[in-house]
């Protein structure tokens, strides 16, 4: 194998594709949390008293929580006061009503990350509501959305536009005092999405955002709520890069979705923030609270996640299966390696009569890197006829690497049928020799299996993030052969 | 919340050789530290509401004789006989004529060798596991069992391990065969109190180079009663061990089942029926340590909730790094039967090397109606297609057992428990 050590030797070296910073001027609070930050934090966006008081509440609650330790992950304690809980742009007064206006340097960093502003964007068919660290600097396709009438909005304009939605349903799916993450986020929330599909409608585009961490030190809280009336269907697209940084960076993310009767929506994520070098220096702490409530009859969220980046992705997005025949969906890639750790998977809460629930994870494990699979899917005593199938498989390439699954089965029903396999194994050297035999070369021929692996999952995901998500399995797993 | 050794019951033996009585004692110093397990405690998660206070239990001593008669029919030439009362020898060893190669002693009359094996099979991890270590700091005396070099037993060895009187008992016993070696221990449980028992028990197993072990365990009668049971085996180079267990419902159920595959080419085979009805409850954890390379481990589980009982299945398969060529599957299917009983199951793999294939499977459900359908069509009622298939899901798991009298007992048992005339 000296030849593909050779190959694995040159690819470990190269290094993060998209790391790079923009230099923009950002306002940003001295690190530190306590009472005073949140309400200058609330009154720079100018919130409401009510907002501010929700944000105080889950403030006092989140002092009173202990940070989780249950993760089959290790990192250093983090210091809660060591990071800044608001950096923006400069706002030039009100903020650009244009993309004339916005800042050349902010538009040169979408360019390097290919969002489709401009003629690119219609060509795709995507709206972007452009996050740049934490407050929304534009949204596209506002004209076509509002003819559809389609809200979507940065969170924050939200509060002020349309509190009465934002009352009904914040912190419905993800109360305050969910988790630790939760509650520090629902206190310091900077910014986030919020779409609100009105009954009947079915959203003309793939909504889509993209977050960038940029200032250094800045905990990144995004709050994405999205509404889907009865009858509505949207497609959400939630990408992620991040610049080269050499501290840890957290990122506490808290996502609601909430679907009506007969809505759907489907939330695709691919996540490529930096892991960290090959050292494990650097990258980002990536735990999120993902959840979706299926109040409504026949109502269906579909998860789909690419996960390739992050030191820690620690997250679960879930589904509270209430309505009666609500359909659940995880599709789930994670790749981690050097010294990547994954702690990831999904609940499934069947509450109701007739609930499905399909789960495919997929859990790639190259390098010195650990991923796990953690589930819960669980059958309440009303969730009749209740049907879920699991199917989780790892992949380990390397010998230092490490694989779990950590599933949680619970029934209290005898009328449901859960179905539950899971699968470890490696590479197998007949796979590569055949590969290799017919000419390709080792670390082709290790992504073409990986990327075969995956296509159970790749499929799920809409057609612009299938082909980013094949090739950053590709990247991901340069130097990971031998 | 007060530690465990303030539990009445929590003291030491004091007949015991100096050693171990020294072991007693260290022991408490563990469990000091160490509080009864709630809900937050990971391993106790679905079972801890159901230990109760035991604050006002003490030791059972001194139950006099208890009438078990044989539950089912062995050749008595096939077959040895010990019985353990609340935790202490009843039967005596001295005129016991034994096959050759088999060694039977109480802990009490231990020599300082085997001492030093029983002490070492205990092993540092144990201090984290409340029940064994509570087990370890106050039992009163223990069976020590030792299959010679080179001896293949032809004769079981059952031992039937009786609780007759209210309290707790902590019996203990040491299984230790040697290389090329080979032993099959029957450990039955019966309870005969009418008063509230709690039994917790402990099994070593050590099975060395080449040798083998069939182990067969079963509860009776503990419906009303506790019994919270630790096992453990340690397996040298192509030693192999087979585990069958017939868990039948008690107020509370526990079996805690640890295989530590030691040496390359060691195997295991862990076979488990579960049975629930009432309010009862039943928690099997297993756990295959996957030390050394080139082993295998199999693991069967059926379960069935009936009433408003529970039953829990934790399955676990740890790999260590470089235990390359490891071959692991875990199998736990689950049938609730009605709309009150629950079953929670966590079968988990954590694996830390690459060259291995392992596969868990679960299931939960309910009989398929097309199979009763077709049994119907041949002229079943539906009580007995359902009976029979429901029998049938069990089946195919007692059939396993490595002792075939025991199977038939385990059939006849379940087959009375499974019919749907109440």
């Amino acid at each position: 194998m000296s030849e593909t050590d050779k190959a694995v030797k040159d690819l470990i070296k190269s290094e993060y594709k998209h790391g790079f910073v923009t230099e923009i001027e950002s306002e940003t609070f001295e690190p530190g949390l306590n009472e005073s930050v949140i309400r200058r934090l609330s009154a720079k966006k100018k919130e409401p008293e009510w907002m501010l008081d929700w944000r105080l509440k889950a403030y006092k609650i989140w002092q009173e929580m202990q940070e989780p330790e249950w993760a089959h992950v290790n990192f250093p304690k983090i210091d809660y006061n060591e990071i800044s809980y608001y950096s923006a742009p400069k706002s030039k007064e009100d903020g650009p009503k244009s993309l004339d206006e916005v800042d050349p340097e902010l538009l040169k960093t979408y360019e390097k990350l290919g969002i489709p502003l401009h003629e690119r964007a219609r060509l795709a068919g995507v709206a972007v509501d452009a996050v740049f660290d934490s407050v929304s600097v534009t949204t596209t396709f506002k004209d076509k959305l509002t003819e559809a009438g389609v809200i979507f909005c940065p969170i924050s304009e939200a509060v002020h536009k349309h509190p009465e939605l934002i009352k009904k349903y914040l912190g419905t799916v993800v109360p305050q005092k969910d988790n630790f993450y939760a509650a520090l986020n629902s206190a310091v929330f900077s910014d986030g999405s919020f779409v609100y599909i009105p009954k009947g409608v079915r959203c003309p585009l793939e909504l889509s955002t993209y977050f960038r961490i940029n200032e250094a030190n800045t905990g990144q809280f995004e709050r994405t709520l999205i509404v889907a009336e009865e009858g509505s269907h949207v497609s959400y697209l939630e990408g992620c890069t991040a610049p080269m940084r050499d501290e840890n960076q957290l990122h506490a993310a808290v996502v609601e979705l909430v679907t009506l009767d007969n809505a759907e929506i489907k939330y695709s994520t691919v996540q490529n923030w930096y892991p960290g070098d090959a050292e494990g220096k650097g990258g980002i702490y990536n735990f999120v609270t993902k959840r979706a409530a299926c109040i409504g009859k026949n109502s269906k969220v579909s998860w789909t996640q690419v996960e390739t980046g992050s030191a820690i992705t620690w997250k679960y997005p879930s589904c509270v299966l209430r309505g009666e025949g609500s359909v659940g969906e995880f599709y789930s890639v994670a790749l981690t390696n050097n010294l990547q750790q994954a702690d990831t998977g999904t609940k499934m809460i069947h509450l109701g009569k007739n609930t499905k629930s399909t789960i495919i994870a997929k859990g790639i494990s190259a390098g010195k890197s650990d991923s796990s699979y953690r589930g819960l899917v669980r059958f309440g005593p009303g969730a009749e006829n209740a049907r879920n199938y699991t199917q989780c498989d790892s992949l380990l390439i390397g010998d230092k690497c490490g694989a779990h699954t950590f599933p949680y089965i619970e029934s209290k029903n005898n009328s449901a049928v859960i179905e539950h396999e899971a699968t470890t194994s490696k590479v197998s050297d007949d796979q590569l020799f055949l590969c290799q035999q017919r000419g390709i070369d080792a670390e082709h021929a290790v992504s073409m299996i990986v990327n075969g692996f995956c296509k159970e999952v790749f499929k799920e995901l809409p057609m612009e993030f299938a082909v980013e998500a094949t090739k950053l399995l590709e990247v991901s797993l340069e130097g990971s052969v031998g | 919340m007060s530690s465990l050794n303030t539990l009445p019951f929590a003291r030491r033996s004091e007949t015991l050789p100096s050693s171990l009585s020294a072991l007693q004692s260290a022991t408490r110093d563990t469990l000091s530290a160490l509080n009864m397990p709630d809900r937050r405690h990971e391993d106790w998660k679905y079972s801890a509401k159901k230990i109760g206070d035991l604050s006002t239990f003490d030791k059972a001593l001194d139950g006099r004789a208890s009438d078990i008669s044989r539950p089912y029919n062995i050749d008595k030439k096939n077959a040895l006989s010990i019985r353990l009362e609340n935790g202490a020898i009843a039967t005596s060893l001295d005129n016991l004529t034994l096959p050759e190669g088999l060694i039977l002693k109480r802990f009490t009359h231990l020599n300082e060798e085997e001492i030093g094996r029983v002490i070492e099979a205990v092993g540092s991890e144990s201090k984290k596991r409340e029940f064994e270590q509570i087990n370890l700091s106050s039992f009163d005396d223990g069976l020590y069992i030792e299959a010679s070099r080179n001896s293949k037993i032809e004769q079981m060895l059952i031992l039937e391990i009786v609780h007759n009187k209210g309290g707790v008992s902590l019996p203990r016993i040491f299984v230790n065969i040697r290389d090329n070696a080979e032993l099959t221990v029957i450990e039955e449980f019966h309870c005969t109190s009418s008063d509230t028992a709690l039994c917790i028990s402990h099994s070593d197993y050590l099975v060395a180079q080449n040798s083998q072990l069939n182990s067969l365990r079963m509860n009776l009668g503990f419906a009303e009663h506790k019994l919270i049971a630790s096992s453990r085996a340690q397996l040298k180079r192509d030693a192999r061990f087979n585990s069958d267990a017939l868990c039948l419902g008690a107020q509370l159920g526990r079996h805690d089942l640890r295989v530590l595959l030691q040496e390359p080419g060691a195997e295991c085979d862990l076979n488990g029926i579960v049975v629930t009805q009432a309010n009862q409850h039943f928690d099997n954890h297993t756990c295959i340590e996957h030390i050394a390379p080139h082993c295998t481990s199999n693991e069967n589980y059926r379960c069935i909730a009936d009433g408003k009982s529970q039953i829990v299945f934790n399955g676990r398969i740890h790999i260590v790094p470089d235990a390359q060529k490891t071959l692991g599957t875990m199998n736990n299917n689950n049938l609730i039967l009605s709309p009150t009983a629950e079953i929670d199951s966590k079968p988990e793999l954590e694996i830390y090397a690459d060259d291995v294939k392992c596969a868990h499977g679960t299931t939960i459900g309910q009989l398929d109606e097309e199979e009763i359908y077709y049994l119907k069509t041949r002229g079943l009622t539906d009580e007995q297609a359902r009976q029979m298939l429901t029998l049938g899901f069990v089946l195919k798991v007692v059939r396993n057992a490595k002792v075939d009298e025991i199977a038939d007992f385990w059939e006849t048992i379940l087959s009375n428990l499974l019919s749907f005339q109440d």
